[in-house]
């Protein structure tokens, strides 16, 4: 792959945004069909820090990064973005969601432009391919593309913006395991690149251990946070390092697995 | 990467495909023809026989050359062009409006809310229980013949175009929320495009209903059309003209569905 040495030439900074979670809950319904999803979350995400959120399905992860991207509002609580609170869809982020989710009456390189929302052109939509690693592809349709080719394309959305947050909801989820390392690493280099804040949903803890600075571990649903794990190991990381083993087995102890 | 490789072989197979693609249409069209030929074949057969009187039924040759005396006095001509004027004009009012309230009902929860059941009552009304009203409002002229396709055309075209909107994918409407779509641009850039195959599926199901109409129309109080031509050769027992016009309506139906699907094919290359 010659991902880094293309992604050299790219040209998108950001100036990162910093993130804060002030006393969010988030319940779903109302009276005795009332569901809290999250209760209670604070969290203070640096700017340009990668943060994954981890925690077993239902817990509430996928929701609290959709508060931060203003797509659901905070029953209480608010998030700040650079200091200003989110209010409706927050347009300094950056969104990539399981699903490449690409219009697929757009070609390759018009649905990246979706996302700079028109402030972006054809030049700039060809440097985030090349960064991704589908130049040649510009005009293919979704259709016409590998699954792993399509998230790529929806990674270079999320970029087109360049949102000072970048938000990944389980976006390697549904690829197969050697795409999923691959994507995991092209990842890294262009939130390198770019300096964007990144913040990151996973129940993958071998991905999170791979990726993040801080991880920040949900608890079942409606507990908060559970625990916040620093990932102090310097780039690029060796996935089989013995210095990571001892994290993930407490990272697996508290999903109640036991080596 | 292996753009290299990948584009090579693209090449490749679209020239091979370009051949086998041909063959394909070639085959296709002739397996279409089968049971029409057959049909032809067995009519001209039974024709034949003897059986039956040639006003019960003609013969292919007999229709052929019905067809031919209509043609050479120019009445044939007049009487599909007015039909056709007939089919287009009511077709483009009864899908126009089908695609503005079918896109309200579609788009708005409100607007169903408020709309919808109102409409599925006058669905409900066969369409023509509307022939006697239509007479006394608007005349025996083209008005309520139009207003009869019209309304043939819309109901396929309003149902499909609000389930097509209904249907859209929520998540892609997501992606344009995330990214800064909204109003109208949402729609357009999103809704629209998305809900684009649903609302050809209706607008070729409110074609086929406006030539359906259009022989109501025609049969009710007219002295041109194909539907006029229908009746008149019935009460002169021309059997010959009775088979020439339906073979008309069905080619007529058959050649306009093959022009939306043109367009159809045009418009959503991307399907």
């Amino acid at each position: 792959m010659a991902l880094t040495e293309s992604s050299r030439g790219i040209d998108i900074h950001v100036a990162p945004a910093p993130v804060a979670v002030r006393g969010v809950t988030k319940t779903f319904g109302t009276g005795t069909s009332a569901v809290s999803v999250l209760s209670d979350i604070s969290l203070d995400i640096a700017a340009g820090e990668i943060v994954v959120l981890l925690g077993p399905s239902g817990c509430g992860k996928s929701t609290l990064l959709r508060l931060i991207a203003g797509l659901e509002t905070a029953t209480t609580g608010a998030v700040l973005v650079d200091g200003a609170p989110v209010s409706g869809i927050n347009l300094r982020c950056g969104v990539v969601f399981q699903e490449p989710r690409l219009f697929p009456w757009k070609s390759i390189s018009d649905n990246v432009l979706v996302g700079s929302r028109g402030g972006a052109n054809r030049d700039a939509a060809a440097q985030l391919l090349d960064a991704v690693g589908l130049t040649g592809f510009e005009k293919h349709l979704p259709r016409q593309v590998s699954g792993g080719m399509a998230q790529r394309a929806a990674l270079a959305r999320g970029l087109a913006g360049s949102p000072g947050v970048l938000l990944l909801d389980e976006p390697f989820a549904a690829l197969d395991a050697l795409t999923r390392l691959t994507m995991q690493d092209l990842l890294l280099d262009v939130a390198a690149e770019t300096g964007s804040t990144v913040i990151l949903v996973t129940h993958d803890i071998d991905e999170a251990l791979h990726l993040a600075d801080r991880i920040v571990v949900l608890g079942e649903r409606g507990t908060g946070i559970a625990e916040v794990v620093n990932v102090d190991h310097p780039r690029p990381r060796d996935r089989s390092h013995p210095g990571l083993a001892p994290l993930r087995a407490e990272l697996l102890a508290r999903f109640g697995i036991h080596p | 990467m292996s753009n290299v490789d990948t584009g090579a072989r693209r090449t490749l197979n679209s020239s091979v495909g370009s051949l086998t693609s041909v063959t394909r249409t070639v085959t296709t069209v002739a397996l279409g023809l089968l049971v029409p030929v057959s049909i032809v074949a067995l009519w001209a057969y039974f024709a034949g026989t003897g059986e039956f009187s040639t006003s019960q039924l003609p013969s292919p040759g007999d229709v052929l050359w019905a067809a031919g005396d209509l043609a050479s006095r120019a009445v044939l001509w007049d009487h599909i062009a007015i039909s056709a004027q007939r089919v287009a004009t009511g077709f483009a009012i009864g899908a126009a409006i089908g695609i503005a309230v079918g896109s309200l009902v579609g788009l708005s929860k409100i607007a169903g809310v408020i709309i919808q059941p109102t409409i599925g009552a006058i669905r409900a009304v066969p369409s023509l229980a509307w022939v006697p009203l239509l007479l006394i409002w608007l005349g025996i002229y083209e008005a309520p013949k139009l207003t009869l396709i019209a309304i043939g055309a819309f109901f396929p075209v309003f149902t499909t175009v609000a389930a097509g909107f209904r249907a859209v994918d929520r998540n892609l409407v997501e992606v344009g929320r995330a990214y800064g779509l909204t109003g109208i641009r949402l729609v357009t850039q999103v809704l629209l495009p998305a809900a684009a195959p649903t609302i050809f599926s209706g607008i070729r199901l409110g074609l086929a209903q406006s030539w359906l109409f259009l022989v109501a129309a025609e049969l009710i109080a007219s002295s041109k059309g194909l539907g006029f031509l229908l009746l008149d050769s019935q009460n002169s027992a021309r059997t010959d003209i009775l088979f020439l016009v339906i073979i008309l309506l069905a080619v007529l139906g058959k050649l306009t569905d093959f022009l939306v699907g043109l367009l159809e094919k045009r418009v959503l290359r991307w399907v």
